[in-house]
């Protein structure tokens, strides 16, 4: 499974799977993306890039989906398919730096041919949880 | 948790443990039984923040929220207390309006329809439609600062508009400097949209008046149209809310402020991160505000259109414009003296009764009107504050009916199609940018919003003054 929706009250709660950090990172942006408007609906004509720099995994993934809610809001483009092109975790004076480059496949969204499900206003660090057990593992709650 | 009901539709947790002051839910017995552990959780979670006065506060329609519960007020001491955030909420000034008109179900038969698809045209529902409005950075920064003065400037509006609006359409302490560059790029797109979710536009018949004095001083009369704006600042409230979280949580320790729950990032109110969050907070409830005035002006040419008859003609007035999500510094008494307090609501609306200062002129004597809209398809209400409701919960109330099942869900209970046709089926027209939101927002995934209003009432926090049934809703 690459991404399941989970019972929430109030809002949108994903759970995305991965057997890599790279794939975890493709599914969540899936989980997000797929949440606004069905994946099967989007065609692969452009290309947007996210990098981010982060402290730790859980805080790059975390920025990863703010970024990329922020390219889907301000620019209004929606995605269906995320290449990873960097993934790097170096040691620097005790401090571990994560950096990742992402390439996102989609296009502009169009309202004659996108139905939106709905909008999202924010990812949140309510509940957000990232593990690795048999697999990766990073469940996030969007609030809409 | 030991909930002890101390008087009629009011439980109390003492104070225990890290708890600075009790915690307070005013409910109905049944709505109590549905309020999650969680929630009260965090209820007892924020009566341990610096500078919490009298009670951490729920309001019947309560639920889990994002570190605060979503229907909870909390002040603070504006001297040694805290601002966080997360008691605001994401959607900065997600608010209510309501405008009143002369017309009654007859002026509108056979029309129901085409109003609804005019509306759902001129009022550009989010992401993705093609806006009536392009405004550049120069401009935005005018409405961070004006708020609903400036549509009104620009003739998207009436001048009393601006005066029946909670703070006349705008905080004075915005400072466009606080907002990032981000929050600008997604405010310039969305100004004047409905946005999704619970945010609907509501054509509403005044059905029942349970104080015909005060109704009448609003301008409601029986029989009646109204229609109801629910909307908040959109993409850049959002953004605003997300940055200042970030940057709260990472300054947190600087104070050496310690929580239970992380999601509490809070500063002093006058640390210097404090202070730059109120006034970009202050940027967005301006820019919502203006938001709900465009979606106003935009709601007048509607009907001027398919009705054939001047605004004016149809004394389409503002009755009021109420926040339910904002900070606010305000005057309020401690132990027989005067403090000022920085009252934070989340899903929790102001009620001042007569008398504060705070009312519009027009409503000096009455208090103003406290907006609580029902959820899709159900009723809304039209409430006062009380002086009990101002010595206990600081003057606030409910904010709406709260929800009750997921929306994955409701999604399985029922599809769009359905809700719509019994909607229909029901005399209700409806018009959707999406069937799924039709099911996700259905009548049942709510709490019964006549037993909100009733535990208000039962509480003795606020007095109902009209009921207003839905006629046809525009979902975004």
């Amino acid at each position: 499974m690459q991404y399941e929706y989970l019972e929430h009250t109030a809002d949108i709660k994903f759970k995305a799977y991965g057997k890599t950090k790279e794939e975890l990172i493709i599914n969540s942006g899936k989980a997000l993306c797929n949440s606004i408007i069905d994946l099967k609906e989007i065609e692969k004509k452009g290309k947007g890039i996210i990098e981010i720099k982060a402290e730790s995994f859980e805080q790059l993934l975390f920025k990863f989906l703010q970024e990329l809610l922020f390219e889907i809001d301000a620019n209004e483009l929606i995605f269906s398919e995320f290449q990873i092109k960097k993934l790097t975790e170096k040691k620097i004076n005790e401090k571990t730096e994560f950096k990742l480059i992402v390439f996102c496949l989609g296009e502009k969204i169009n309202l004659d041919k996108h139905e939106i499900k709905t909008e999202i206003k924010a990812i949140t660090k309510h509940e957000f949880k990232v593990e690795k057990k048999e697999e990766w593992t990073a469940e996030v709650l969007v609030d809409v | 948790m030991n909930l002890k009901e101390i008087k009629k539709g009011i439980y109390e947790i003492e104070k225990q443990g890290k708890m600075l002051v009790p915690a307070r839910i005013y409910a109905t017995k049944k709505l109590l039984e549905q309020i999650e552990e969680n929630a009260i959780q965090q209820l007892v979670n924020v009566a341990e923040l610096p500078g919490i006065q009298k009670y951490s506060i729920a309001m019947p329609d309560c639920h889990w929220g994002y570190g605060f519960p979503i229907g909870g007020i909390a002040a603070f001491n504006s001297e040694n207390g805290v601002v966080s955030p997360g008691g605001i909420g994401f959607d900065i000034n997600c608010g209510v309006r309501l405008i009143k008109t002369n017309l009654t179900e007859k002026d509108i038969k056979g029309k129901e329809q085409e109003l609804l698809e005019e509306l759902f045209k001129q009022v550009p529902a989010g992401i993705g439609s093609k806006g009536q409005l392009k405004i550049d950075k120069r401009q935005l920064i005018e409405v961070m600062k004006k708020g609903s003065k400036w549509a009104v400037e620009n003739g998207f509006g009436w001048k009393q508009d601006i005066e029946n609006t909670e703070e006349n359409g705008k905080l004075e302490n915005a400072n466009p400097k606080k907002v990032s560059e981000k929050a600008v790029q997604r405010g310039v797109k969305q100004l004047g949209s409905l946005g999704s979710g619970n945010h609907f536009l509501e054509i509403q018949k005044v059905e029942k008046i349970f104080d015909e004095k005060t109704a009448e001083k609003f301008g409601l009369k029986k029989g009646n149209l109204t229609i109801m704006i629910h909307c908040g600042s959109r993409g850049f409230g959002h953004q605003i809310a997300s940055d200042y979280l970030e940057t709260m949580e990472n300054a947190m320790k600087k104070y050496s402020i310690n929580v239970s729950d992380k999601q509490l990032a809070c500063t002093p109110i006058n640390s210097k991160e404090g202070k730059d969050y109120l006034e970009a907070m202050a940027c967005a409830v301006n820019y919502a505000f203006a938001n709900r005035q465009l979606i106003t002006h935009w709601t007048r040419k509607s009907f001027e259109k398919v009705l054939g008859k001047k605004a004016e003609e149809m004394e389409m007035k503002l009755v009021y414009d109420v926040a339910h999500n904002i900070a606010k510094f305000e005057e309020h008494e401690l132990n027989g003296k005067k403090e000022k307090l920085l009252v934070h609501r989340k899903g929790a609306t102001r009620a001042f009764p007569a008398g504060k200062k705070e009312n519009p002129k027009s409503y000096l004597d009455s208090g103003h009107p406290a907006i609580i809209p029902g959820s899709m398809g159900t009723s809304s209400w039209i409430v006062i504050g009380t002086e009990k409701g101002l010595q206990e919960t600081f003057g606030s109330v409910a904010h709406g009916a709260g929800r009750v099942m997921s929306r994955t869900k409701a999604i399985k209970t029922k599809n769009g199609e359905q809700v719509k046709k019994e909607m229909e089926e029901n005399g209700r027209f409806v018009k959707s940018r999406s069937p799924k939101t039709l099911s996700e927002e259905m009548p049942e995934a709510y709490k019964d919003i006549d037993e909100v209003i009733n535990s208000l009432e039962v509480s003795g926090i606020a007095k109902k003054v009209a009921r207003l049934t839905p006629i046809g809703v525009v979902k975004g």
